[in-house]
Order: C-alpha cells, then structure tokens, then sequence
C-alpha cells in the first residue's frame, strides 16, 4: 500500500544476452593468479615462487575469525607474486601460477568414501577445509554462517540471481540441478535443518523443469518462485517470503540459513569427492561483448581470456565511453583496466557502453527513491543530513539499513548518485561510531 | 557592433524578447481591458433589446390570434386637453398625452391590430395605459395599465373596478361622441384614462385609415324657458341647427341640460345629436341653482326653487306679482337653510330667512344687493339665480325694469 | 589492454532509458499542463469568442497570456544565470542550464493562478518574484523552499490585487456580461456572507456541474475541475505526482468540509463537493501540493503534507478572511516540508518502532488539533446549534 509499498522495482534483466549460449568449460588457462586478498582481509601466502602446485593445494590462509584455506585452481609452478586487478576495484597481489596443463590433483581431493554417514561436525569442517565462501558477491565463509548457536530449521537456496544481465547460476542450476539439491541437503544436515528450499524467479521455468522432477528424491525440499522485481534476491527478502518472518541482523536469529546456488553446487563437489573452492562459473555479458556467454573457470582466471573467447568487444566500442564492470551492473563495480582475474565473489564481467549523454539536473524531489527503497529510507534525507555532516540524524535516518541495492539511484530521473551518498553516510557512520 | 553582439548576444538575446513581451504584452492587455467596457456597452444593448422583445411578447398576447409583433412608428398628433382637476384657466392647466411605443400586431396572414402605449395624466401625471385597437371593427379589443402614480387605495384608484375596465372593451371609435363613464370617488383617474383613450383615437385616426365621425349641432339660441306654461317641466329651451341638412328645431332640456322634449320641429334627433346639443347647453353659461315650481296666471303667484346651501330642501320662495305685473306685491319665504356652515359662527343675524328676505326686499325696493357674511357661499348665489330668473319672468311678462 | 570509464553503482539508470529521465518527467509535466491550457483558453477566450461577445484578437489573449507567462519566466531565469554564472554566457551554456532546470514552468503555473485581465506588467512582476526571488536566489531549482509560482502569486495577490481589480477583475469576457455573478468567486461569497447554503453558494453559477465543467469565474486555470482530473490521470499515470497526495488532500478538505456542512446545519453532499471544486483545491492538488521539490519527498511525509495542508486549508478558507486557504496554506506548509520530510523518514525507516509510535502520536495529536480548532471556529462562525459547541469545547 501506499505507505510500505516498497517492493522493489521490475528491471529488465537483459539475460537472454548470455543466457542463450551454452555454458563453457574452460579448466585449462595458461596461468591463473590467486588473489591474495578475500573480500577486504589479506591472505597469508604460504608457498614462494618456484615451488610446484597441484590442484586443491593449499597455497594462502585467510586468519583470523573467518581463518580458511585458499587452494590453487591449476597445477603448476608458483610463476611469480604479482599486482593484479581485483573485483574489489583495487589491485591487489596475486600468486601466479603457470599451467602445467597436468591437471595434478592434490592427493587430499579424492572421492568419499561414504558422504551420507558425514556428521553435521564433519561437514561443517569440510566447508572450512575447502574454503567455501558465499559465491553470490558476498564472499563471507559459509561455514562461519553453520557455525551459529541459533537452531536452523530451515536452508534456502537462493537461485534468484536479480542482478540484470547475469546468468551463472541460473545456467549452473539448469545444468547440474542434482548437484544442487545434494549440496543442499548436505547443508540441511550441517545444520540440522528439516526443510530447504530453492528461491528462484518465476520466469526462469529452466530451474522448475529442471528440479522438480527431481525433488522427490530429496526430503523436505521444495521450490519457491518470487516475482521478478529487483531485488528479489536480497536475503532479507527472500526469507520473508519464503518463511514469512523478518529478522533484525542474521537470518539464522529465526532458525534459517541462506546460501547461494553456486555455493551449494560447490558443497556438493566437496562433500563427495572432496574437491575445494577452485572454479566457479562466470558471465561475461555486455551490450560490449560480441557473444556473451557463461564459462566455468577455475579462480584466478584472466577475464580477458574469457572475453576473446566471447569474441572480445562489440565492434567500435570506446572504453572511455564504457563501463568493465565486476559484477552485475546494479551492484558491480567500476574497473578501470581491463586486467581483471576471477577470484571467488565474481560473479559476472559486464561490458556497458556508456548512455549517450548524461544530464545532471538537480534532484527533483521526485520521491522516486524514497519510494522505491526496499528498507524504507529516504535517501534524499539521509543526503542533507550528510551535506550537514551530521551524524545525529543519519543515524536516526537509519542510513546503516542501506543494502546497497542501488535502486534508488537506478530509479532517478535526474542521475543523482544518490545510493553513493547513502553508502558514505553509512561509511561515516561507521566511523563516526 | 559586431563585437558587441559576439560578446553580448545571449545578453541582448534575453533582454530583447523580454523588453518585447512587456511591449507587446502590455499594449495587448490594455487592448484588453478597453475591451472590458466595449463588452459591458454591448451587453446593456443587447439586454435592453432583450427586455423590450419581451415586452413586444408580452403585449402580443393582448390578440389572441397574432403571431408577430413589431416596433412601429407613429404619426404626430398635437393635441392638448385639460388636466383633471385643473380649470383650464391658464396654459399650465394643460397637457399632451404622449405615445411612447407603438407596435404592429399581425397574425399568418395580416396585420390585424395596432398597440399603442400612451401617457396620461389622471390624479398624477404618469398614467401609462396601453391600448389595443382591431382593425378590424376600430375598435379597442383591450387595455392594460402599465404605470401609473395615482393614489392607488380603495377610496381612490382601486375603485376602478371590472365594470370599469369592462368598458373598454370592444369600444368603437367609429362614433361622434367617445365617453368613458367615470368612477366617483376617482373621478380624475377615469379622466385621466378618457383623456387617453380619445388620445389613441385621435393617433389611430392619424397613423390609420380612419376618420373620427363628427356631430353636426349649431345652437342658435340656448336660454331660460320662461313660457309659464312649460317652464316647470323645461328649464331650458334651445334653438339650434342640425344635421347635414341644416334643419331647424326648438329643444327643451331638462335641469341638466340633457334633452328633453322637442318644442319645434321633427323629433329626428339622433342620440349623438342630442349628447351634442347637452354640451353645448352646458357651455352656455346658464344656471341650474333656481328654477320655476309653478305660476298662477289669475294670482299672479310665482313659485321659485334654489339650491343653497342645504341640499335636502330647496328654497321656496312665492312671490305675488301686481296687478300691472311690473313689480313684486308680496313674497314669502319657506327655507330650511343653516347659512354655510364655515361661516356659520360668524353669521350674527336674525335667523331664517332673513338673508333671502333681505335680498328679495333690496330687489324689492330697487337697492343693490348686499352681500352678507356668513351665507355668501351657497345662500347668496342661489338667492342671486333666484331673482336673476324672477326678473327675468318679470321682463317677459311684459313689464319690469 | 584497455582503459575504460569509472563510474558509480548502479550502471543501470532508468534515466538512460529511452523516454525517461528529467527531460522527460518534464515534458510529461508540459503535457500535464495543457488540459488546463487549453481549458483556460477555451473558457475565456474560444468559447467565449464562439458565442460572438469577443473580437478575435481577444480570442488569442489567454493563450498567449499563458505563453508570455512561462517565455518570461524563461528568459528571467536565463538572465540571472548569465549574471550569476560567468563561464556559460554563451548561448549553448545557458540553454544547457535552462534546459535541466525547468524554468519554464513558474510561469506558465503563475499565469494560470491570474485573472484574464491581469496586465502583463504584472505578470511580469509575478515571474520575477517568482523565478528570480522564489526560486533563483533559493539556489535555483531543487533548492526552492517555496513553490515559486505560488509566492509570485501570493507576492501578486497582497500587491497588485488592486491593479488587477482596476483592469477588470477576475472575470472573463462572458461573464462582465452577466450580472448575475456580481464579480464575485464563489469562494468570495462564501467569505463575504459566512453562510452556507445552495442557494448563495451554488445557485447564482447554476449547478454543481459547471464547478466541475470550470465554466464560474475564477483566475484563468484554476477553476477546469474537468481539465485538471485529467492532467492528473496523466499524471498518474506517467508517474510525474504521486498519485496518492492529492486523493489525500482532496478528501481531507472534503471530509471537514461536510463536517462544517454538518455542523452549520446542512448536510447535504453539495457542500463539501462545492468546498472541493471551488477556489482553486483541485489545482492545487494537482500541481502544487505533488510539487517534488518544495513537498516532502518520502511516502509517508507525502501523506502527512497532504493531511496538514487539508486541514490548513479548511482552516483559512472558513475562518480566516482569506477566501483562497488554498495558496496560503500551501506556503505555509511549504515550510514545514523540511521538518516532516526528516521526522516521517526517520518513522518509515525505523519501522514499526515505539519511537515511530510516539512520532506518529505526535503528529496525531497536532492534526487532531488542528482540525479540532478549525471546527470549533467554524462552528462559531457558522451559526451552529449550541449542543455541537458545548461538545467541541469540551473536547478543546
Ligand atoms: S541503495 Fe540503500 S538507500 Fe538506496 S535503495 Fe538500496 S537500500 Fe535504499
Ligand atoms: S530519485 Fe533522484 S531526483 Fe528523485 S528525489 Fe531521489 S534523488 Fe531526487
């Protein structure tokens, strides 16, 4: 209704761009590098150039509260330690590593012997030991999420993908739905859940035709279709409407967890044949890109390989007029050199042409985004506040609510980047307090 | 100037058209607000033909069968007649009905009416009334008051009621003599509607085919009757000319002057004929205060009435002639009178009748007459006109001064 | 390896879209005008010619009255761009500047708050005050605490109102040319005899429908009920206002109307339905109460705007001496944007809280008072039965 009618916003997903190519194996790029940087924590480096890896070795440690293992994706000889691009915009140090094309396995990556007698514990430690992480952008070790004193009693899989353009998980589902109903009922065992479900948009009939004839060999699991609206992939919102309950911080204060498809497809892999978080898929889209498609990559994959193998950029594009974006163009992020590697929370490299001409009115005041806002803020308040620096009222503004769906910007006729300035206001208020 | 416009062109490019718009836009709303007043004229025109139309309408009805009406013009007439009330006496007592509209009334076919809407004057000036002539038959078909100032109460113009207005109706112009009878107690009103209404006659014979029939009466002598045989029943007698044919007759006429009784000639008189001769009776300055009761030819014994000032009784006055019949042997006074009444306290005389007693005596003895306050108003004439009349009788007996 | 372009998130805009953005949320607003446009021109200039009172220059005027309204508005604000800004005086700079800043519209608004007979001078003076004080030395658009058409037309109205008056009043043509409106607004009879009834309400302008049909006197725009429901659709439709604010402040005025009606003795429907369709609450509504920069911006502090302005302007229209209550009340809220567009931001984004309860509380018991006053006076203006007095002062 009028005064909570903040259900996110249609956005045409621009999918069928990459959707419509199959999904391509490419396990085998010269040399990959393995960023030594997970979300914003440095990695520890424990191997030095020269030394010889296989795949699934150990080569780097995330410490501390979320400490876990970084593998290498290929085998190989540790090439150098090198600067490269990130998806966090940064460049960062990399260890290159030099395809040996063997394909040398690390002898702890061997089948399970008997995955079903795995204890919750047991599966809890291995989500840790293959450096599982949210592949959905989050990045955030999934078995930290496992790790909560709060009963789960219910596991979502979140297979919605909003983000426009981005198609690698749909096509991961579509292709290999056993595996994502096995991860899933391996999380639900890790947390002792007895119900899991799959969200997925309800246009995508690919992921129903695919999983529902399969269900029924996997109890307590079922679909749940959402509306296409932007963004209906936000946890928060997925969880209220899929168990019809709101919670303040984590999900798991009402007994559930979230975990992306592509994420409970590589628990799936890992739980049976112990093979860690070495690839993942990948959308290279783009009104630049001559042929999107999807590729399923190991980690530390150069996008420029996999943009050539699109058929690189659309004729007559200018980069200077034209956006490299890692991730979806809603929430992505802007890279300025093309020298971008896949790393763990790359979901999807965008190539956007620039809009013809940009005009940069004064807010109008139209209200757009507060109306549109999914967590009721009203950006254009949270803006003066921050014009006034203060904090006071951006926290009784409740700016630090702000998901970072960009909507309100997409939403403004008159290009005010008015989600950046929520995002410093809630940077401010982060270091303000 | 080129270097001007370089530098300056956007400049003079916002300040030109807005010096235009204050220009343009200012000579067009003071265009507009002039208009204001020409729309405002206009309207009242319009309003005002709107109000007389419906006017037109509303008088149409006055024909039943007419189904157009239109705004017509009307001859000159001049034409002057006495105010009501007025003497006459001098040029102010007078006025001139004026017509203030005049409209054409015609059904499918024909012009069948005229409506003439005339001032008069009653009580009070402003007696609009609107007449309604039938070509037809000449004559009125209706009447309607539209203004008028009279006293407008029930002892006044109200007593003018349907009789009075049913008159109207169907009244023909096509005779000599137009009367309107009036209403007592609004005697001036029912003048003030005669006046009118011969007014329209007089327009419509102007404006119109039409022509207003004339009585033809001459009087050649209009005098006292005082042929003793006759006299009681006729106090006038009347020689007069008449008709077309100029015929001879001798009328007599009752104490009113209306016509009595033929003393010569034909009784052919037409009605209109006989009105005629009334007026012309009553403008010959005879008096009606006295007349003769009777006379005895072998007494010669006269009886005299008056009118003095008590209306209920006459005074009786008897004379006795002498044997020469040259002068007054006795006389005998019978009257009731209270002298006038205004002057009744100042009347200090012997009672009744010693004002008619005194007159008669000083007639009597060859005196002049004394007028006598307290009875100068009413008693005084009526004893005047008696022996005016006496010694008239006297003279024609044969004798007399 | 290739550089490319930075940017911010999101990289999608519906603004690049083609048919959005500013350019667009103007021109539809331009389109929304013209109902009234065209409306205001039929009324006192086409019909009026049709029925044969006018000549043809005069046909023309209120459209081009209209036109000069919003030109000079435009060339204003050109102006006090190439005076302020002294890198774009060239000609493609201060269209660039003009274009994203909406300048045409103060006047073209303003012109159509005016009689017919305004004189151009005023006007001008109007889109001054408008354009240039209202709005330029705000700190131009989107930085407006009043909506500029409406301060030129209050800034008109407490100044000019006799020069106006003086040139031929707030009629058109038709209707100098009938005396039965005496040249009074319905809503001037209304504050002249403080009472309500049909029969010197609504009467002397025929019936109900020609307040909707726009057909009484009044300024040039404001009284086409007709033309601004359906520059609302419109509206609504392209989502250009929200949708919701007038419908609020519309049934507030009705509500409290009728309740006025009730309290005065006559409950008939006519009143409250007069009270909306007269003095300009539709035009209002539509294009002033929904302007985005100088009303609240979220939801809810729409809903509360809308709530406060309606009581407001039963307030001034039935008591204070102010026959409009519409323009005053609008300005008067436009100062209150500010303060309601913090506190409902916070109440929205908080959630259902015991802190938004007790805000919202707040906000309750103003309005409750507000309105309670605005009845009580009308109730002792308006020659009420004595019971619903004693009642209202109990409350109070
Ligand atoms: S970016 Fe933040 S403020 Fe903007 S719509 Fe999303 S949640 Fe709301
Ligand atoms: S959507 Fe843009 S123009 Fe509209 S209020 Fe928000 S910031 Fe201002």
């Amino acid at each position: 209704m009028i005064l909570q009618k903040a259900r996110g916003i249609r956005i045409d997903g621009a999918k069928s761009m990459s959707k419509t190519s199959p999904l391509r194996e490419y396990l085998d790029p010269k040399v990959v590098y393995i960023p030594l940087v997970q979300q914003t924590f440095p990695l520890k480096r424990l191997v030095e150039p020269g030394e010889s890896v296989a795949i699934g070795q150990i080569v780097a440690m995330r410490e501390g509260f979320t400490e876990m293992p970084v593998h290498a994706s290929v085998s190989g000889k540790i090439a150098a330690i090198k600067k490269v691009w990130h998806a966090s915009g940064r460049m960062v140090e990399a260890i290159e590593i030099e395809n040996d094309f063997l394909n040398r396995y690390d002898p702890a990556v061997k089948p399970e012997k008997d995955p079903e007698a795995l204890t919750p514990e047991q599966l809890i430690e291995k989500m840790k030991q293959a450096g599982l992480v949210g592949l959905g952008g989050a990045g955030f070790p999934t078995y930290r999420k496992y790790c909560t004193k709060c009963a789960i009693d219910t596991i979502i899989i979140n297979a919605v993908e909003c983000e426009p353009y981005m198609t690698c998980d749909c096509l991961q589902v579509e292709k290999t739905p056993e595996k994502l109903l096995k991860g899933l009922r391996y999380f639900m065992k890790a947390a002792g859940a007895t119900r899991g479900f799959i969200a997925y948009k309800d246009y995508n009939a690919g992921i129903r035709e695919a999983l529902e004839p399969l269900l029924p060999h996997y109890p307590g699991t079922s679909l749940f279709a959402l509306n296409d609206r932007y963004p209906a992939g936000w946890e928060k919102y997925i969880v209220e409407s899929v168990v019809g309950k709101t919670y303040q911080k984590l999900p798991s204060e009402i007994g559930v967890i979230v975990n992306n498809s592509a994420t409970a497809i590589a628990f799936a892999d890992m739980v049976e044949d112990n093979l860690p978080l070495v690839r993942r898929v990948i959308t290279i889209t783009g009104e630049g890109i001559t042929s999107p498609q999807n590729f399923h990559v190991p980690l530390g994959t150069k996008v420029q390989d996999l943009v050539a193998m699109s058929g690189g950029y659309k004729e007559g594009l200018d980069p200077k007029n034209a956006w490299y974006l890692a991730g979806g163009p809603m929430t992505g992020r802007a890279i300025l050199v093309d020298e971008l590697v896949v790393s763990d929370t790359l979901g999807a490299v965008v190539v956007l042409p620039m809009p013809a001409e940009k005009l940069h009115p004064e807010c109008l005041g139209c209200g757009q985004c507060a109306d549109v806002c999914p967590v009721h803020l009203t950006p254009t308040e949270i803006k003066r506040a921050l014009d006034r620096k203060d904090l006071k009222a951006i926290g009784s503004l409740n700016a630090d609510k702000c998901m970072a769906c960009g909507l309100c910007s997409y939403v403004c006729p008159s290009h005010i980047e008015i989600a950046d300035y929520v995002a410093k206001a809630k940077e401010s208020l982060k270091k303000g307090a | 100037m080129k270097a001007f416009f370089a530098n300056k062109g956007s400049l003079a490019l916002l300040i030109v058209p807005l010096l235009v718009i204050f220009i343009f836009g200012g000579v067009y709303s003071r265009y507009m607000t002039a208009q204001v007043e020409v729309h405002a004229e206009e309207e009242r025109i319009r309003q005002e033909e709107e109000a007389e139309r419906q006017f037109a309408l509303e008088l149409m009805t006055m024909f039943p069968e007419a189904t157009e009406i239109e705004k017509r013009t009307v001859a000159s007439v001049e034409k002057s007649y006495i105010i009501p009330g007025k003497a006459g006496a001098n040029p102010e007592d007078f006025f001139s009905p004026i017509v203030k509209k005049s409209y054409l009334v015609s059904d499918a076919s024909t012009d069948i009416g005229v409506i003439y809407v005339i001032e008069s004057h009653g009580n009070k000036s402003g007696l609009v009334l609107v007449f309604a002539i039938e070509f037809a038959t000449n004559s009125i078909t209706g009447i309607q008051v539209l203004e008028h100032n009279e006293t407008d109460t029930a002892a006044y113009f109200r007593k003018l009621g349907t009789e009075f207005y049913a008159q109207f109706d169907d009244l023909a112009f096509d005779v000599p003599v137009l009367v309107v009878d009036a209403v007592a107690g609004a005697t001036y009103s029912s003048r003030g509607f005669e006046i009118a209404t011969l007014y329209a006659r007089e327009q419509y014979a102007a404006d119109f085919d039409f022509v207003i029939p004339v009585v033809l009466v001459e009087a050649n002598d209009i005098d006292y009757n005082l042929d003793p045989d006759t006299f009681a029943d006729y106090p006038f007698v009347a020689d007069i000319t008449y008709g077309t044919e100029a015929k001879n007759a001798v009328v007599y006429l009752a104490l009113d002057f209306s016509f009595a009784a033929m003393a010569s000639g034909t009784d052919d008189l037409s009605d209109f004929e006989k009105l005629e001769i009334k007026n012309l009776a009553s403008q010959a300055g005879l008096s009606t205060l006295s007349y003769f009761s009777s006379y005895d030819a072998e007494t010669r014994t006269v009886v005299m009435q008056a009118k003095g000032y008590v209306t209920r009784y006459t005074i009786q006055v008897t004379f006795v002639i002498n044997e020469d019949l040259t002068a007054i042997e006795s006389y005998s006074v019978l009257s009731r009178e209270t002298y006038d009444s205004e002057y009744n306290e100042l009347y200090t005389g012997p009672g009744v009748p010693y004002v008619e007693s005194k007159m008669i005596t000083q007639y009597r003895n060859g005196e002049s007459i004394d007028t006598i306050a307290g009875a100068s108003a009413k008693t005084e004439p009526a004893i005047l006109s008696l022996i005016d009349l006496f010694d008239r009788f006297l003279g024609s007996l044969g004798g007399g001064e | 390896m290739a550089r490319f372009a930075g940017g911010k998130a999101p990289y999608l805009r519906i603004a690049d879209q083609p048919g959005q953005g500013t350019n667009v949320v103007m021109r539809d607003f331009l389109i929304g005008l013209l109902p009234v446009v065209l409306f205001a021109w039929y009324k006192n200039g086409i019909q009026v010619y049709l029925d044969g009172n006018i000549a043809i220059m005069e046909m023309f005027y209120p459209f081009v009255f209209i036109l000069l309204g919003g030109l000079s508005s435009l060339l204003m604000e050109g102006l006090s761009f190439y005076i302020t800004d002294k890198e774009n005086r060239s000609l493609k700079g201060l269209m660039k500047r003009l274009h994203t800043s909406f300048s045409l519209i103060p006047g073209l608004i303003l012109a159509l708050l005016l009689p017919l007979y305004t004189p151009v001078w005023v006007l001008l003076f109007g889109a001054f005050m408008a354009s240039i004080v209202a709005k330029m030395l705000f700190g131009g658009f989107g930085h407006n605490i009043f909506n500029p058409a409406l301060l030129g037309y209050l800034a008109v109205g407490f100044t000019l109102s006799g020069v106006i008056a003086a040139a031929g009043g707030a009629l058109n043509a038709s209707e100098v040319l009938v005396d039965t409106y005496a040249g009074a607004t319905p809503l001037g009879i209304l504050a002249a005899t403080k009472q309500i009834d049909y029969q010197t309400l609504v009467a002397p302008y025929g019936n109900l429908w020609n307040f909707l049909l726009g057909t009484i006197p009044g300024a040039l725009g404001e009284t086409g009920a007709l033309a601004i429901i359906i520059a609302y659709i419109w509206f609504s439709v392209r989502k250009v206002i929200k949708w919701s604010t007038p419908l609020i402040y519309i049934g507030t005025v009705f509500a409290l109307s009728w309740l006025i009606g009730i309290f005065a003795g006559d409950a008939g429907i006519w009143f409250p339905t007069y009270s909306i369709l007269s003095g300009g609450v539709m035009f209002g509504a539509v294009y002033m109460a929904t302007e985005p920069v100088t009303t609240p911006k979220n939801p809810w502090g729409k809903v509360v705007f809308a709530l406060f302005l309606g009581a407001l302007t039963v307030l001034f229209r039935f008591i204070g001496n102010f026959p409009e209550g519409v323009g005053t009340s609008l300005i008067v809220m436009n100062m209150f944007t500010m303060p309601i567009d913090n506190l409902t931001a916070q109440m929205r984004s908080a959630g259902l809280r015991k802190a938004t309860f007790v805000k919202g509380g707040l906000l309750v018991v103003l309005l409750g008072a507000l309105i309670a006053y605005a009845l009580f006076k009308a109730s002792t203006i308006y020659s009420l039965s004595i019971i619903t007095r004693i009642f209202l002062q109990g409350v109070m």
